[in-house]
């Protein structure tokens, strides 16, 4: 049973928000992911990015010849190469700021926002707070997300925080250890 | 398309797709390709020798001389395939039975699987047949005249326009619901279900049309016909748009039983109450309960006819209302719940015990959205604790909510009424003039 109590809070609170504390509580009642289904999220989280990635690739590479071999040349017909050049530059640039940008919206903004990223959403699973039951603030999705996992995956012996979800009996791995979160299964997917 | 396999439409078991067809599909493929390996072979031999008869331009394309062109057009695949400069209707058709390559061959095979898979819940074998060819055919003969090529003396093989012509037929057909897919995990949990209409789209065709677009200039950047596959999906659209037309298929009706039933309910000309036809809806929900389609209708009948209707229609409608649809249309349901309850209709006390916790929260914060109706989420959530064994774990939940609740209950008045505020301790469900339950 969920153990949290609402803060005493100067502003009126409604029925609305009641309701949305008895569903964080129930969330916290829910069975803690097990490491099948996380490792299935995990999978289809790298599908899900291999097609966006594919696309944006050959997008950005079709955009760039049709620039550079055939828009730039008809256009400037004299000193083309120069703007040439300056195309490269900018779709090279250009690549990486989508890049980066779109692996905050998946990572961390969803995590942040709806609680998982699209792939754990749609198997059910929610990245929650392991005291409250909300969803994690911005800090604490950072810290797992980005530093924690960054971690782990640099130094060898921290990818077994990977799989202690196998051995340990709340199903929890390292970088939800650390930064005090749980993945939840609320419900058996769509 | 590869990694996410679009594995069959959300229906129940019974109208699940039947292997047969995709696997004669897969017979033909895989025949055709090892007969026509020879010629593939000689094919490749012959083609070898065309470097040598490639100069460049200033800008750095290629560009064949004229002795290139004559040798092209000698070539051995070109008798079982066309090419822009030399082609016939029974070249053209054949060509959707033919690959260069055996990964050509094998990465065609899973979408072929798939497609025809997939298209055997809502059509015959022949027909699938008949627009695999059709569309096939149209997605090849719009790359042979549309693309920027080198010489008029390419080929144009494979069965993607096809296989993408069947993917459009099933987008027309499943354009409401759910598809299934399957993403190479090999567990169960390997099994997603996701709405057709904007997911099929974006997995199977939105970056096919992106990349067509690049078939239009010399300089493409991959051997892949995007066009053939687009205009392939476009014929499919198109076919299936006719077929439907020609069936007259409601766009409520996702299976082919459900467009029987229909169809054995509404006789040629004859005009059906609202009663009735709110009858026909629980029958065919009773053939497909996934039917989200007919959920939404029902839940707008209640809505707009409750007093028409008798406590048996509410309350064997209540029972299609499974969590699933709960979790992804709330508002749909809660509206149908409140005119329940404003009206003073059963809901019957199994429907209660079959909800989940979360499922009621869902419903009870949309009609906690209306503070005047307040006093109808206090007699959901009274007659959701009421079934629910006291000390079990569910209980304790609704009892720790109605605690939070009561907190913040007006002091002084009458419950129910927004004006005025009430005790608190009046929260109690034998309070509330109840709903007659239906057992």
């Amino acid at each position: 049973m969920g153990n949290y109590i609402p803060v005493k809070s100067s502003k009126p609170r409604s029925i609305t928000d009641m309701l949305i504390e008895a569903e964080e509580d129930h969330f916290l009642d829910c069975p803690n992911a097990d490491f099948l289904i996380r490792t299935a999220a995990l999978f289809l989280d790298l599908i899900l990015l291999t097609l966006a990635i594919s696309g944006v690739q050959k997008l950005s590479a079709a955009s760039e010849d049709y620039f550079t071999l055939t828009l730039i040349p008809m256009v400037f017909k004299a000193n083309s190469e120069y703007y040439v050049k300056i195309a490269h530059i900018l779709f090279l640039y250009g690549k990486y700021v989508v890049f980066f940008m779109g692996l905050y919206l998946y990572l961390i903004w969803s995590v942040f926002r709806f609680g998982g990223t699209p792939a754990k959403l749609l198997l059910g699973l929610r990245v929650l707070s392991i005291h409250t039951g909300k969803k994690l603030r911005i800090s604490n999705v950072l810290l797992r997300e980005i530093l924690l996992k960054t971690i782990m995956i640099v130094s060898v012996v921290g990818l077994i925080g990977f799989v202690l979800p196998l051995i340990r009996d709340d199903r929890r791995a390292l970088h939800d250890l650390l930064s005090f979160s749980v993945i939840k299964r609320i419900h058996g997917g769509p | 398309m590869i990694l996410l396999v679009p594995y069959m439409p959300e229906v129940p078991q019974k109208d699940a797709p039947r292997l047969w067809p995709a696997l004669i599909f897969l017979l033909v493929l895989g025949i055709t390709f090892l007969f026509m390996d020879d010629i593939l072979q000689e094919d490749k031999i012959y083609v070898d020798q065309i470097f040598e008869m490639i100069d460049t331009d200033s800008q750095g394309l290629p560009i064949l001389r004229p002795e290139g062109h004559a040798h092209l057009k000698n070539r051995p695949l070109l008798q079982i395939s066309p090419s822009r400069g030399d082609w016939d209707f029974i070249r053209l058709f054949f060509a959707n039975f033919v690959h260069g390559s055996s990964l050509h061959l094998l990465l065609n095979l899973i979408g072929i699987f798939a497609g025809v898979r997939i298209c055997s819940t809502y059509l015959p074998f022949f027909r699938i047949l008949i627009i695999f060819i059709l569309g096939g055919s149209m997605g090849l003969l719009a790359s042979m005249f549309l693309s920027s090529e080198i010489s008029e003396f390419i080929p144009h093989i494979g069965s993607s326009a096809g296989i993408f012509a069947l993917m459009g037929v099933y987008y027309i057909y499943n354009f409401k619901y759910r598809t299934r897919y399957f993403f190479w995990f090999p567990s169960r949990r390997g099994v997603i279900a996701l709405k057709t209409s904007w997911f099929f789209f974006l997995d199977v065709i939105l970056l096919e049309i992106i990349l067509s677009l690049s078939q239009f200039f010399p300089n493409r950047f991959d051997s892949v016909d995007h066009l053939a596959h687009v205009v392939g999906f476009v014929s499919g659209v198109s076919l299936a748009l006719l077929l439907k037309t020609i069936q007259r298929w409601p766009p409520f009706i996702q299976t082919w039983r459900e467009f029987l039933l229909w169809k054995e309910l509404n006789p040629k000309k004859m005009s059906v109450s609202e009663v009735d036809r709110f009858n026909q809806w629980l029958e065919i929900l009773k053939t497909n309960p996934y039917n989200d389609q007919i959920k939404i209708k029902m839940c707008m009948t209640i809505n707009r006819l409750s007093d028409l209707l008798s406590d048996d229609h509410i309350s064997r409608s209540v029972f299609f209302l499974s969590p699933t649809f709960i979790r992804l249309y709330p508002k749909v349901v809660s509206s149908s719940i409140r005119t329940i309850l404003a009206r003073g209709r059963f809901i019957p006390l199994d429907w209660f015990k079959k909800l989940p916790y979360d499922s009621m929260i869902y419903i009870s914060k949309y009609l906690a959205q209306h503070p005047e109706e307040q006093i109808l989420l206090f007699l959901f959530i009274a007659d959701y604790q009421k079934v629910h064994p006291e000390g079990g774990g569910v209980n304790r939940k609704v009892e720790l909510l109605i605690n939070k609740l009561r907190g913040i209950i007006p002091q002084t008045g009458s419950l129910g009424d927004s004006d005025k505020s009430s005790s608190a301790t009046t929260m109690d469900s034998s309070q509330f003039k109840s709903p007659k339950q239906a057992s």
